[in-house]
């Protein structure tokens, strides 16, 4: 899956248009970084890549990068 | 008041609280992470049985532990103050995972529309808790007025049971594909 691909993904995870994001975006800065969207990433994780992936490590996440980098199979 | 059933989900179960959980309850109201946004402390472990037992006589109060899938307690949640098919809900304590937490969020809706018939909920949340305040919102709660509880400014909202906004919506589907995952 292509970077771009990715970005796709969290866009609609976050309900925001992909152009808004890029690597570099600082998840916090959004206010669509929340607890429901964290949920989102969770289901969009298990369907796309068949991982799964504790609320730790989301909490974590500083960046858009930080998110595409568990983003594998 | 005590439902005899369990409330089972996919990620957690709910039953109603016991003596046995006074000790676990009470600490983890306390703690000092929940500490801010919970409600007024039990001053002691037997004050704390003390309100159980309340609690269990109670008509109209329901009072939940969460359990995670492991059959470990993980919070608490209640539903109380039921009348004219509104009641509040809160006493909420959470430590789970996200799955966890947005999962009891909608078996606790579930139960207050399908079991107990009602239409409409309430909560009250402390105004330092920005968080809380902010999920509510965007869960469809509607701001009435402010309040005070134990002495502390607090908001208070209702929330219509019967319409499903967009971000209730994006928990059950996020919920089911899940469930479909787990299956």
């Amino acid at each position: 899956m292509t970077d771009n691909e990715k970005i796709d993904l969290i866009a609609e995870v976050l309900d925001v248009e992909s152009s808004k994001l890029s690597p570099d975006t600082v998840l916090s800065d959004l206010a669509e970084w929340d607890s429901v969207a964290a949920l989102a990433f969770i289901a969009m994780l298990d369907e796309h890549f068949g991982k799964t992936i504790k609320g730790t490590e989301i909490r974590a996440f500083e960046t858009v990068r930080d998110a595409m980098n568990v983003m594998t199979k | 008041m005590v439902y005899p059933e369990v409330i089972h989900g996919m990620f957690v179960d709910l039953r109603s609280i016991t003596l046995d959980d006074a000790e676990f309850s009470y600490n983890i109201r306390a703690d000092k992470r929940n500490r801010e946004t919970v409600g007024q402390l039990a001053p002691s472990l037997e004050a704390q049985k003390d309100f159980i037992r309340w609690q269990m006589q109670e008509p109209n109060d329901y009072y939940f532990v969460v359990l995670n899938k492991k059959g470990e307690r993980i919070g608490l949640y209640g539903v109380y103050d039921i009348h004219d098919g509104m009641a509040e809900v809160g006493r909420e304590v959470n430590v789970g995972e996200p799955t966890e937490i947005m999962e009891v969020g909608i078996l606790i809706r579930s139960f207050c529309r399908d079991v107990l018939k009602i239409n409409k909920t309430c909560c009250v949340i402390y105004a330092n808790n920005l968080k809380h305040i902010s999920d509510a919102k965007k869960i469809g709660g509607q701001f009435i007025r402010m309040e005070k509880r134990s002495g502390r400014d607090a908001l208070y909202f209702e929330q219509d049971l019967t319409y499903d906004n967009d971000v209730i919506k994006k928990i059950k589907k996020s919920l089911q594909i899940l469930y479909k995952g787990a299956l």
